[in-house]
């Protein structure tokens, strides 16, 4: 007998069968006419086990899963019977095609129950292509029918020694079977195949596989600054199954993270492409064995260098060297632009902690990095050692420097961030009073932030609408998880209030270090962390998750001031650069209050270059910025360059009242939760709940300062009405 | 334990008439005295969300959507414990492909792609596939799922379509954003801008979409060659 042609007719059987028993409201793709399990069976098959075939198979294999599941679908949702009938028809083709393909299958095994004796027809030991791979069989029994069945075992899991996987037959007819296998042993395994067939007793069988040795690869990376070994972030991933791999040296960042957020070393970027997939931070070169076949291999430097993708042959026996370097499409740096990303969680609790986030920061070409201790209203997270210049870790032009994200309130007011202080202020018996702590931060030398303002996260337009107008507030976060948010940033910004763009990757919720960034323009000043935080104090600073920009209104950067006694003509340049391979076309837009001036795009795919050069009169002067959005989604934004007429502020005169409007909102929300807060506590109903506990208990002061920012923006009214002449 | 999906299949466990009886009384007994559900957003923490990333590429034959999630901390925990049939705290192989399967009818009817205004059905591409990203326990942290669906590409989808992707998945949750346009050669797809890529749990009747754009098709000529794309290096 032969059995390929009683598969093909077992096969027919049951389409035919199927075209005419088969009611048309039985809309089950496998009743109508599709063998059972076919799908799944084809989906692993072409996704996760194409080797089987060989790679010459992998685009065919693909089709005929597609067209199989165009097909169930097709008879799951129609009652058409024409439509039904015709893909019936390409069922049947479809599935004659399927059992060609396996039945050239070499590495098929055949397994006979037809008689009493079972007959396995391969002879030992199959070969797998390492430490996963899969067997196909075709389990023959007696009657008509054709079946499919596919599932995983993972050798690492069970208790005990065990080497056992088990394949599910239909009580009649014949089985193709696709068992994946994982974490198998190198060398010869003797695994116990476990028959199970309704009606029946287990069957056990003895089946030996072996896998080859595996080769080894030793991978440096270079900086393309030195042509040294540097640290990178490195992807590994197998060809065969598509599953990336840990390199032997990949930096393992969960005890740092306190088991909060993504909490492990393989960190996917929030970044288009294949750069959102899994990344490891290597601190050097490494040297780990890996099965033979092709691997790909990533490599990404930040977002100064083109992520550098290449495939090597592993060789089973052998050593593959590779070296990779891959290359800074821009230096920053000699433009005077100093890399950072002002929020970074991370314990720094030891040199080895220490070294550890150095490595990661270096790999994604960060120069500075705010690694901030993150505090709410009962405990802290992400300990560090101390705060200050002491407590710096500096490597070469890489700075670690110590900072908070605290106070945070997330049904409240908002998060907040400081930079370069010398000890962490908390005090949860004032904890609303944000001011207090922008102050503290201040009288240390250092910088106060707000987090999320890009989203709004937290309602922090709240506390923003506190203290921003009160000049407490250095920064806000702008771009984060690749998303740039401006619309909280413009009504503040539209008020007349000056805040410096900033950006960070929020790690571990964010994906890696440096994938939103903020560069600090240091011109010729060496760079330094003291350098940096001057450049940053002054707002001229850009946050990008792609493209850069160059931003001048005459000779202004962005966070100066141009104070004129009138208007006059000002010279704005403009110019956004961005990687080449990928980000074309590249948008660059000049926004003024808000409102494009001017915008220009680069030419169709090349090069992903454009400038603008134009003047603008300075009328009663205003905000202005820059902006770039690269054909990926990637975005940059600068601080503004503020152009101040005497006697006036440089708001969006003509929206006074609605933007007015929108902060007394913020403060009526303010006065809200202090209430219903204060009502609860009253009743006794929030001792569970420190937060609104505590709101209630420090309501009052909280209160007060809504006082004071309600006669500041009173007294923003009665200046735009003195205002109005002035501008007639 | 579960989530409040609504065709998901959930445990049936009938307490005992007096365990029922205990259980009402003591809920009315103790009502007063539990503190309010928090106000605003209920779910506003970084940790309670679920980051969508879509992943659109548009070729001559097929559309191909690749969802990946990434639970954080709150929602990866209570998918965990729904992977845990055992109970024993720590996910096994199998207990992942019975998840898996689980999930195969909750997507159809919350991932919806139309193009101009023209609804085309989804269909999965290959099973879903988890990452516990090195961690198999029922816990608080991350993990994620991918899914990939596919459709056959319309004969009219030529450039200035608009694709537009509905995604309720886990609506529960809320989602964080991030989409992808890419073209296969020939073909170029755009992205567009979310307004806020932050999205709060869905309520009934809410969804959330994501617009491409597709800019070139092969019908439309070649691309600019790429040597053009060379950036100096300064």
């Amino acid at each position: 007998m032969n059995p390929h042609h009683t598969l093909a007719r077992r096969l027919a059987t049951l389409l035919v069968s199927a075209t005419l028993c088969i009611p048309a409201s039985a809309f089950s793709a496998e009743a109508a006419g599709l063998p059972p399990g076919i799908s799944e069976f084809t989906g692993r098959l072409s996704h996760q086990y194409w080797h089987l075939l060989g790679p010459d198979k992998r685009s065919e294999l693909d089709r005929l899963n597609r067209g199989i599941r165009e097909v169930e679908r097709t008879l799951q949702e129609h009652p058409d019977p024409a439509a039904r009938a015709t893909a019936l028809e390409r069922a049947e083709v479809l599935s004659q095609h399927l059992l060609e393909l396996l039945r050239n299958c070499p590495d098929r095994l055949q397994l006979e129950l037809t008689s009493e004796r079972p007959h396995l027809d391969r002879p030992s030991p199959l070969n797998l292509p390492g430490e996963t791979g899969a067997l196909l069989l075709e389990i023959h029994t007696q009657g008509e029918g054709v079946h499919f069945a596919s599932s995983v075992t993972d050798l690492a899991e069970p208790q005990g020694e065990s080497s056992r996987i088990t394949v599910d037959v239909a009580a009649q007819g014949t089985t193709c079977a696709l068992l994946g296998i994982d974490h198998l042993p190198v060398g010869r395994t003797t695994l116990l195949l476990e028959v199970r067939r309704p009606g029946h007793n287990p069957l056990r069988l003895p089946l030996d596989v072996s896998t080859p040795q595996p080769g080894q690869l030793r991978l440096t990376v270079l900086s393309d600054d030195t042509g040294k070994p540097a640290p990178a972030m490195v992807r590994l991933m197998w060809r065969t199954d598509g599953l990336q791999r840990r390199p032997s040296n990949g930096i393992e960042f969960a005890p740092q993270f306190d088991r909060q957020g993504h909490a492990t070393g393989a960190r996917a970027a929030n970044l288009p492409g294949p750069l959102n997939s899994h990344f490891w931070c290597v601190p050097g070169p490494f040297d780990m064995a890996l099965a033979p076949g092709v691997w790909q291999i990533g490599v990404r430097r930040g977002i100064e260098h083109e992520a550098l993708f290449e495939d090597v042959t592993i060789t089973s026996g052998q050593t593959t060297v590779k070296t990779l370097r891959p290359r800074r499409w821009v230096d920053q740096r000699q433009s005077g632009w100093w890399s950072g990303d002002d929020h970074v969680h991370c314990r720094i609790l030891s040199d080895d902690d220490a070294r550890h986030l150095m490595a990661w920061v270096q790999a994604e070409d960060i120069h500075l990095a705010n690694v901030v201790k993150m505090g709410d209203i009962y405990r802290t997270y992400f300990e560090q050692r101390g705060f200050g210049p002491d407590h710096r870790i500096i490597d070469g032009d890489t700075v670690l420097v110590p900072g908070q994200e605290c106070p945070r309130t997330h049904d409240q007011i908002g998060h907040t961030l400081a930079m370069n202080i010398t000890n962490l202020v908390r005090n949860t018996d004032r904890y609303y009073l944000y001011d207090e702590v922008f102050d503290a931060v201040h009288a240390q030398g250092g910088l106060s932030g707000y987090a999320h303002i890009n989203s709004g996260l937290f309602h922090v337009h709240r506390d923003m609408s506190l203290n921003l107008p009160r000049g407490k507030v250095d920064f806000g976060e702008i771009l984060q998880f690749n998303h740039l948010g401006t619309e909280l940033y413009y009504q503040f910004l539209n008020l007349g209030c000056k805040l410096t763009a900033s950006a960070g990757s929020d790690v571990p919720w964010g994906g890696t270090i440096g994938e939103a960034r903020v560069y600090a323009w240091l011109g010729n000043e060496p760079f330094s962390a003291d350098a940096w935080f001057r450049a940053f104090q002054r707002g001229r600073t850009f946050t990008t998750s792609g493209p850069m920009i160059e931003f001048t209104v005459d000779n202004a950067y962005p966070g100066d001031e141009i104070l004129l006694e009138q208007s006059r003509p000002l010279r704005v340049r403009a110019r956004a650069t961005s990687e080449p391979s990928h980000t074309a076309p590249l948008q660059l837009e000049i926004v003024r209050h808000g409102e494009i001036v001017q915008s220009a795009q680069s030419a169709n795919g090349s090069p992903p270059d454009v400038s603008l050069d134009f003047t603008l009169n300075s009328d009663h002067g205003f905000w202005i910025a820059a902006r770039a959005r690269a054909g990926d989604g990637t975005t940059a934004h600068t601080t503004p360059v503020y152009v101040i007429r005497q006697g006036l502020r440089f708001w969006k005169f003509a929206e006074v009242t609605p933007l007015l409007a929108h902060r007394a909102e913020s403060l009526r929300q303010i006065e809200e939760i202090v209430t219903e807060a204060k009502r609860l506590h009253a009743e006794g109903r929030l001792e569970s709940d420190r937060y609104r506990q505590q709101l209630a208990i420090q309501g009052d002061a909280l209160l007060e300062k809504v006082q004071l920012a309600r006669q500041i923006y009173q007294d923003l009214a009665l200046t735009a009405q003195k205002e109005t002449a002035a501008r007639q | 334990v579960h989530l409040h999906l609504p065709d998901l299949p959930r445990p049936r466990i009938r307490p005992p008439r007096l365990t029922l009886t205990l259980c009402v009384t003591l809920t009315l007994i103790l009502l007063p005295a539990l503190p309010p559900s928090t106000p605003a957003s209920a779910h506003a923490l970084f940790t309670d969300f679920v980051q969508h990333q879509l992943k659109l590429t548009v070729g001559p034959d097929h559309v191909d959507l690749v969802l990946d999630l990434t639970f954080f901390e709150r929602p990866s925990e209570t998918e965990r414990r729904r992977m845990d049939t055992n109970g024993d705290d720590q996910l096994q192989r199998s207990e992942l492909e019975t998840y898996i399967r689980s999930l195969s009818s909750q997507w159809q009817d919350r991932i919806r792609l139309s193009v101009g205004d023209r609804a085309l059905s989804l269909i999965p591409l290959h099973a879903p596939e988890v990452d516990l990203l090195g961690d198999p326990r029922v816990g608080w942290t991350h993990h994620r799922l991918r899914l990939t669906f596919f459709c056959p590409a319309p004969p009219d989808l030529g450039p200035k379509t608009m694709v537009q992707v509905e995604d309720n998945t886990w609506p529960e949750w809320p989602a964080l954003l991030a989409i992808d346009g890419l073209g296969q050669p020939g073909y170029r797809v755009k992205s567009l801008p979310l307004d806020n890529p932050l999205k709060p749990a869905l309520e009934p009747d809410e969804t959330r979409s994501v617009s491409f754009l597709v800019q070139r098709t092969p019908a439309t000529g070649p691309e600019p060659t790429t040597a053009a794309c060379e950036s100096p290096k300064p």
